[in-house]
């Protein structure tokens, strides 16, 4: 990538400029994802396989057997599921159109904006979410679980 | 203090009235579609999906395809009024005999879970005999174009008016879940003789195991008619004082050309594995009746496909053979065309309707959005002699012992 942006700043130096705004802003793109839960929510830590779990719909209780409420972030969704199962989101579509359409279970709540995520997972104890790592405050949720960058998000 | 203590409790009731509001009722729409062109080489055979299908992809004498076939368009309304409490109404429109819209509402019901592990629910339910039997109509949902025909052509309705129940249990690295269901099912049919409506109270169980890779399912599943088939036309000839004095013995057959009273028993074995790049389905099952009209059948399948990013190849081998016994229908001592022509009748309404079919397939699939899938799929069938009792029969004529039935579309979800 590195190479590309200086191949295109040696004769277009207006497009450096673009293509590195657009350098930083996938790279907050990628940061540390984090799942995140209501402040009350008093379980401990969970596993990635306990994400994935309940994610996948498998699962439908946080550790203390309250029924948990998870939330997607349309903005990472693609990176999130692939770390969790390393499939595409067509995939994951197709998982959910089974158990959705034959009326067994009904996919997590598919959100747009990470402050409506927060307010969500601030207004229900049993909520859990992801979101990007800069947009915690301690303040207002609490953290379950860390996606590293380095944890192959969005690769293959 | 009694003020306070009320103000209190207004305050508290208020305050947990509108958190409830903010969250529930918490309602969605959703939906799911096929556009298909299904089109075969054959004349005298009509292919179809299902035996609920009014029209085959093929005219009689006119050969070519349709569009009926593989389309159709499902709408979905989901409502949580709880945690525990939800309920679900689909409906599809697609090619289905009888009322348009009530035979076309194929989900109806509330859900209640009165523990995290257990859910019970109650209207019209999907039925829940075979691997993919509850959500064959969402075309994303799988590779192929359709289930396997030689496997699902077979299953005698789409949905049932009843309850399950069904409990989870955590085992090992995956999740078992035993289910019960009983109810039942007013479908409308279509066959040769005509569309009518089959009343058949049913009732199974069936073990789901899934991890993250595999799914394994076992389900019994028992029906039983309630009503009779239209064959006023049949009996009409089997009872028939001036046939029985020129066939000895043709009213004795009267019980083969009935399906009232008797019952139906399906028992399969399912498994599904997909590690994100193969994918392998393999189901097998026996269907026991006492009716000539449907007969025993041991059908199966597999497929296997790899995917190569959002390409999917797949292949599937699929088998269906009856066993039903073959029914002598009495040769008239008076060999006039009009009686030949009535046995011939009766021997094809008795003893046609057992398959001996077998298919390969090979197909694609092509994720061009993570909602949107181009497919293709050819299929190539063998029969044996009267085996293709899955086909509408479009005439008299001698029918080809192969077919091939190619068809392109798209499903989505929305």
């Amino acid at each position: 990538m590195f190479g590309l942006l200086v191949w295109i700043s040696y004769f277009k130096p207006m497009k450096f400029i673009t293509f590195s705004l657009l350098l930083l802003l996938s790279s907050s793109l990628f940061a540390d994802i984090v799942v995140i839960g209501n402040l009350q929510n008093n379980n401990p830590m969970m596993s990635a396989r306990d994400v994935q779990e309940i994610y996948m719909g498998r699962k439908r209780t946080l550790a203390d057997n309250a029924i948990a409420y998870p939330i997607d972030n349309s903005e990472l969704r693609k990176e999130f599921y692939k770390y969790l199962t390393n499939r595409p989101i067509a995939q994951i579509n197709a998982y959910w159109a089974r158990l959705k359409f034959s009326g067994h279970r009904v996919p997590p709540e598919i959100l747009l904006g990470t402050a409506d995520i927060i307010s969500k997972v601030k207004a229900n104890k049993n909520a859990i979410a992801y979101i990007n790592e800069q947009y915690i405050k301690a303040s207002e949720v609490r953290i379950l679980f860390v996606i590293k960058d380095s944890d192959d998000i969005g690769q293959n | 203090m009694t003020k306070k203590i009320s103000l209190l409790l207004i305050a508290f009731f208020l305050s947990s009235t509108i958190q409830a509001e903010d969250q529930y009722p918490d309602w969605s729409v959703s939906g799911f579609g096929s556009f298909s062109y299904v089109g075969t080489d054959t004349n005298s055979l009509g292919f179809i999906r299902n035996r609920t299908q009014t029209k085959s992809a093929t005219k009689s004498g006119e050969g070519g395809g349709g569009v009926t076939t593989d389309s159709r368009l499902g709408i979905q309304l989901d409502v949580d009024f709880s945690d525990s409490l939800h309920t679900t109404v689909q409906w599809i429109a697609r090619d289905h005999a009888g009322d348009f819209f009530e035979q076309n509402l194929e989900l109806a019901f509330i859900s209640w879970r009165p523990a995290y592990d257990l859910d019970i629910r109650a209207g019209r339910l999907a039925l829940d005999t075979f691997l993919i039997s509850d959500h064959r109509n969402v075309g994303f949902s799988y590779p192929w174009m359709r289930p396997p025909h030689d496997f699902y052509v077979n299953i005698s309705a789409y949905h049932f008016d009843g309850a399950d129940i069904a409990k989870q249990f955590s085992l090992a690295s995956g999740y078992l879940t035993v289910k019960a269901f009983a109810g039942y099912g007013m479908n409308h049919f279509a066959i040769g003789l005509g569309v009518f409506e089959m009343d058949m109270p049913m009732t199974g169980i069936s073990l789901a195991y899934e991890t993250d890779n595999w799914l394994t399912k076992a389900v019994y599943n028992y029906q039983h008619f309630d009503t009779e088939i239209p064959n006023e036309p049949l009996l009409g000839l089997i009872n028939s004082p001036q046939l029985n004095a020129v066939m000895p013995g043709l009213s004795e057959l009267a019980s083969q050309v009935s399906l009232k009273d008797t019952d139906l028993h399906y028992m399969s074995l399912g498994t599904r594995y997909d590690d994100a790049v193969w994918l392998m389905h393999a189901e097998i099952s026996y269907l026991e009746s006492d009716t000539s009209l449907i007969g025993d059948v041991l059908s199966g399948y597999m497929s296997v496909g790899r995917r190569f990013s959002d390409f999917t190849l797949y292949s599937v081998y699929g088998i269906a053979h009856g066993f039903h016994k073959q029914v002598d229908v009495p040769t008239p001592i008076v060999a006039a065309p009009e009686l030949l022509g009535g046995q011939s009748i009766l021997n094809a309404a008795i003893n046609n309707n057992t398959p001996k079919q077998q298919s390969f397939s090979l197909g694609a699939r092509w994720d061009v959005h993570p909602k949107i899938a181009l497919k293709t799929q050819w299929v190539h069938y063998w029969f044996e002699e009267n085996g293709a009792a899955y086909w509408r029969h479009l005439d008299n004529t001698i029918k080809p012992n192969q077919v091939n039935v190619w068809s392109v579309g798209v499903d989505f979800i929305f």
